[in-house]
């Protein structure tokens, strides 16, 4: 399968299953698009017809250009063939070690985010923080049921976990006191809105948290539009100084500046170059998840404006970092070299298998995503898994169980796309959530343009 | 003007209520309460950088503590609208024009581009000297 597009003035050939990607001349783009239902003598005759104009573009030249595709197809770099559909349904037998948990150690927050999917932390439940020990016996129960994986990822999520910091601070030093008898590495991520940002906080975060997510929606008044405190005051003013302070003091390690963009700010990326001109270089930037009835919700008339502004996007970080001043976009950060193994690029985040959500109660769920719905409850720490029947339902949950993915180009980089989002639009994990699939796609695209772009100026110079 | 105000839930900004001037009586207000809502003027930051607040852009509100974390006590600045807003261009003159952000059409529409990042004390979100 190839997948053809043009963005920026590139033609792309995507070749899917091998995973090459071809810059080409418009003939050449021509010939490929017709190359698997033409004969080479059809397309040869076509484009002589389509390309009379041009006297570079002669039959001997259109030979060369076919036996050059010929070549690449019987190299595996073009029209691949799908080899992976087998593996995939192997994978009932795969090994399900835990590698990473998601701590839900506040299911409270002192923001009232209006799109908030866990409903101002609450994940529509009890406010509650969770206590230390349930938090000792959630390491535990990652360890135990690790295998040999030595590195674990633990997230600190919430609501907002700072609400609860001092257990995540107890957390981390038990976690590092057991690291060396266990033979395991731990590795923090603590994602929060700001507000309680300070210097103890950046301070352990910068020594403790491989990574720290920071939550900012862009331009003050978008920010501030839904981004408020119960009392009705936006938090722009409150956090962006702290999250500066905080970066400044970070040094090189890593850190997203993470905002949502709804209906309210369709031109989003006005807001990726405001945290960027804030002297912020890591950025994440996500459309709304939300009942198609809010106000602020995306719909499908939405969609030409949103793939604009990702190409306004992509031209701009390829303008900024040729002027000095690059910063990355979670969506573009592609590698087209030695990315993903196989394995992991049918089978995906792993949610439900490799990764589970934790509340403060000691209960398991395939995700953040998933919490306080009764019908994704796993089992608790205490028991373990016992919804097995679940877990055999994620196992399965891979890029080859959608039927709707079968003739989709991008499935080897979506994995089959999230399970939440999935059944959230229709009710089935293993369903499709078209619209974020649309707006992956067109990430990708502009992805793959990007490196074509700076891999072609690296030739030129 | 520089007065003392509360801050709620490291966020908020309230006017201390008529005849209460320290932390200690206002929690005295707020215990008595009982979980009941407290009138308060709210001083908003759509359109100024804090510490420095505009008077007109207070807003009369009712709240209830039950569920505030914390209240501390802190200074700030209130002008009025047009003192703000004069400030505010005298510093665009003097800083703004060293910064690599500054475009000169930025002041249109009530020096709004310049107004959600730059604080009169002269700190910027944005400021990067050309």
């Amino acid at each position: 399968m190839v997948h053809l597009y043009q963005l920026n003035g590139y033609n792309i050939a995507l070749d899917v299953f091998s995973g090459s990607v071809h810059a080409v001349d418009a003939v050449a783009y021509d010939a490929i698009g017709l190359y698997p239902e033409h004969t080479p003598a059809e397309i040869k005759a076509q484009l002589l017809e389509k390309y009379r104009d041009r006297p570079d573009v002669t039959a001997e030249e259109l030979d060369e250009m076919l036996a050059d595709i010929a070549t690449l197809k019987a190299e595996g770099k073009l029209f691949t063939e799908d080899v992976y559909a087998d593996r995939a349904f192997d994978f009932k037998n795969r090994h399900t070690e835990l590698k990473a948990l998601c701590l839900h150690v506040a299911h409270t927050c002192n923001l009232n985010c209006a799109y908030c999917f866990a409903a101002q932390g609450k994940y529509h439940g009890e406010r509650a923080l969770m206590s230390f020990e349930t938090g000792k016996r959630a390491l535990d129960f990652l360890v135990e049921n690790s295998g040999t994986r030595k590195n674990l990822e633990v997230d600190f999520f919430g609501g907002e976990p700072l609400m609860n910091f001092d257990v995540v601070k107890r957390l981390v030093e038990y976690a590092r006191s057991i690291e060396q008898e266990k033979n395991k590495h731990f590795r923090f991520t603590l994602t929060t809105n700001g507000v309680l940002l300070d210097d103890e906080v950046t301070e352990f975060a910068n020594r403790e948290c491989h990574n720290v997510v920071l939550s900012l929606d862009g331009r003050k008044s978008v920010h501030d539009r839904l981004r408020k405190t119960v009392n009705g005051q936006g938090s722009y003013n409150a956090i962006v100084p702290k999250f500066q302070e905080f970066v400044k003091k970070r040094g090189d390690k890593s850190y997203y500046v993470r905002g949502t963009f709804t209906k309210n700010n369709i031109d989003f990326t006005e807001d990726i170059f405001h945290m960027a001109d804030l002297g912020f270089t890591e950025l994440s930037m996500e459309p709304v998840v939300c009942a198609p009835d809010e106000p602020y919700a995306l719909t499908e008339k939405d969609l030409p404006a949103l793939f604009e502004q990702y190409e306004i996007l992509a031209k701009e970080m390829l303008k900024r970092k040729k002027e000095g001043r690059p910063f990355t976009f979670y969506h573009y950060m592609l590698d087209l070299e030695s990315g993903p193994c196989i394995y992991k690029r049918i089978s995906g985040c792993g949610s439900g298998t490799e990764y589970l959500a934790v509340t403060p109660w000691g209960e398991l769920y395939p995700c953040h995503q998933f919490v306080g719905d009764p019908k994704y409850s796993m089992g608790n720490i205490y028991d373990g898994i016992q919804n097995t029947a679940l877990q055999q339902e994620f196992k399965l949950c891979n890029a080859y169980a959608r039927p709707d993915c079968k003739d989709c180009w991008a499935k080897l980089y979506c994995s089959g796309g999230c399970a939440a989002n999935a059944y959230h639009a229709t009710g089935s994990v293993k369903g499709i959530y078209k619209y974020g699939c649309e707006l992956f796609k067109k990430r990708i695209e502009c992805a793959v343009m990007m490196q074509v772009a700076e891999l072609l100026e690296t030739q030129e110079k | 003007m520089k007065i003392k105000v509360l801050r709620v839930d490291e966020i908020t900004v309230y006017q201390y209520p008529e005849r209460i001037t320290s932390l200690m009586a206002f929690m005295q207000l707020v215990n008595a309460a009982k979980g009941r809502f407290i009138p308060l003027y709210r001083y908003d930051t759509k359109n100024c950088v804090p510490p420095y607040y505009i008077e007109e852009e207070k807003t009369y509100t009712y709240v209830n503590f039950s569920g505030v974390h914390t209240v501390e006590e802190e200074e700030i600045h209130v002008l009025s609208k047009a003192e703000y807003d004069a400030r505010l261009s005298d510093l665009i003159e003097t800083k703004c024009i060293y910064c690599v952000h500054n475009e000169d059409d930025m002041k249109d529409t009530d020096l709004k581009s310049y107004r959600d990042n730059l604080c009169l004390d002269g700190n910027c979100f944005f400021f990067e000297e050309i």
